[in-house]
């Protein structure tokens, strides 16, 4: 698949998830489906990036600091949305007894992450904190609306497998907050000699996965 | 045709909201702490300020204009009445009106490298049939009333304004020492930047009130630091309606947000002053229009304020 294909594709794809349909490659088992999911995943990635430089930017972080600390912020949203996606898949395995595929449901998340490709919007001041959470819930009810036909469910129960998985995956990501915070405090402290300024607070909201630190100017 | 037109607004209208928090956000970024904070505080104040008055007034009034405001010194003739009304039948009082909320660094549309656009853009505001391109001004600054209200942006805009209004009262001969009360008056958005601005000057430890004139207020923080707040509003003026509806934390389903712990102490005042429209004839300034008893609505602004500053 060229560069050109796969955009073509990721974009082809977001428009269908935006429009609570299943993108072509979804529904075709002999397509090529990891790519443009992980496509779609990317760009939203990036959209929530800008963000998180705004962050940086009012906490005078730049340059080397700024591209590792966007790293890592990148690497814990992944990890954040791995483990909602496992909730969801669980809750799928429980609702159709053991009737799933891995893959497909990964994917499937994947795809559900396209409203999040406009996060770039969170940036409008005020308004854009709303815009935020509607395209988290828009996020979800893609998700109902793609599983229902990846796990050949009906509507009732992807509403539940969906918005319950991410019910149990919010009440396990604060559950986890506060160790995952001490761990990577003390894993930023250790490699760079500072204290984090990341908090519990920080993961809750998924906005800020990012170890800030303040430089002190001493005389 | 239409569709390009609507296009074009719309992507004139993201342009200008994601150019709105930049210049506070660099301006806070070219910073350190020290720098930002020292400037506010006393000493550093004292050092660039001009003489301090004697015996000092019993109270300090900021103006902060409205956001049709394109400076912070050519404020407009019919506002600068109702703030000569008022000083007249408080004349224990100073009033400051150089401050122009709608930038950092006090720099008006006027100051800076696109002047000529703005410029042009004031002088069609007093031209009825060219108003509407006149709007802009009012959208750019709008924006930046979103920017204050903003728990992301808001506290370093709201900082940088709260040091260009110690930086006035300075001016004005405000004696840190003596620290008299202080009372921010912002008409419509200037109302939430007055607001928003209270909460660095209350940690100067000025004693600091709000009135807003049709303002549209959020649930800043700042509320759990100002004393009082008014807020005056005509029965015409729809546009301060924006702020219950825009600002969740005014809603009732926020029972302990800000705006309404400082509600139930009892530290709100929300009034309705007349028949009065937000902006444009019939507004607060109007000298022409009259209530039911001949009253003029200038003059029931000037007499809510007075009353307001007089407690």
């Amino acid at each position: 698949m060229s560069v050109l294909e796969l955009l073509s594709a990721v974009f082809a794809a977001v428009g269908d998830v935006w429009a609570f349909r299943a993108p072509a490659r979804l529904s075709d088992p002999d397509e090529a489906m990891w790519a443009p999911a992980v496509g779609v995943a990317v760009l939203a990635g990036l959209s929530i990036m800008i963000g998180n430089a705004v962050v940086f930017t009012i906490n005078r972080v730049s340059g080397l600091r700024m591209l590792a600390g966007m790293a890592m912020g990148a690497v814990f949203m992944a990890l954040l949305r791995m483990l909602s996606a496992t909730v969801i898949a669980f809750a799928a395995w429980a609702v159709t007894q053991g009737r799933i595929d891995g893959a497909m449901i990964a994917i499937t998340y994947l795809f559900a992450l396209a409203p999040l490709a406009l996060s770039f919007l969170m940036f409008i001041p005020h308004l854009g904190l709303g815009i935020g959470r509607l395209l988290e819930i828009w996020s979800v009810l893609c998700l109902v609306a793609l599983l229902s036909p990846v796990l050949g469910v009906g509507r009732w129960a992807a509403l539940a497998i969906g918005i319950g998985g991410w019910f149990l995956s919010q009440f396990v990501s604060r559950m986890l907050a506060r160790p995952v915070a001490a761990l990577t405090s003390r894993a930023w402290t250790l490699a760079t000699g500072h204290a984090s300024l990341v908090t519990a607070k920080d993961i809750l909201t998924g906005a800020t996965f990012v170890p800030l630190e303040r430089q002190e100017k001493r005389p | 045709m239409i569709s390009m037109l609507v296009a074009g607004g719309v992507a004139l209208l993201l342009a200008f909201a994601f150019l709105a928090p930049l210049e506070s956000l660099r301006w806070w970024s070219r910073r350190s702490d020290d720098e930002v904070l020292g400037e506010l505080t006393r000493a550093e104040i004292e050092a660039d300020g001009g003489a301090v008055l004697s015996p000092q007034p019993r109270r300090f009034v900021v103006y902060l204009s409205g956001i049709g405001a394109v400076d912070g010194t050519t404020g407009s003739r019919r506002e600068q009445a109702v703030l000569d009304a008022v000083l007249e039948r408080l004349p224990d009082m100073v009033v400051a009106a150089d401050v122009f909320p709608y930038a950092v660094d006090n720099r008006g549309l006027t100051q800076r490298a696109t002047t000529w656009f703005w410029k042009r853009l004031q002088r069609l505001q007093r031209i009825p049939v060219a108003k509407t391109a006149s709007y802009l001004i009012n959208l750019r600054n709008a924006l930046r009333v979103l920017v204050s209200a903003d728990p992301r942006y808001g506290p370093t805009y709201n900082l940088a304004v709260a040091q260009e209004i110690a930086e006035s009262l300075t001016r004005h001969g405000y004696d840190w020492q003596e620290r008299r009360p202080v009372t921010v008056i912002g008409y419509s958005g200037g109302g939430q930047i007055a607001l928003g601005s209270c909460w660095y000057l209350a940690a100067l430890g000025v004693p600091v009130s709000v009135i807003s004139i049709g303002g549209v207020l959020s649930d800043d923080p700042s509320l759990q630091r100002v004393q009082h707040v008014w807020h005056f509003y005509g029965s015409r003026d729809s546009t301060h309606h924006l702020g219950p509806l825009v600002f969740p934390g005014r809603w009732p389903t926020a029972p302990l947000s800000d705006w309404h712990k400082a509600v139930h102490a009892g530290r709100i005042t929300l009034r309705t002053i007349g028949p009065m429209k937000h902006m444009g004839s019939r507004d607060y300034f109007d000298r022409h229009h009259q209530d039911a008893h001949g009253v003029s609505y200038r003059q029931l602004t000037v007499d809510a304020l007075v009353e307001a500053l007089s407690e």
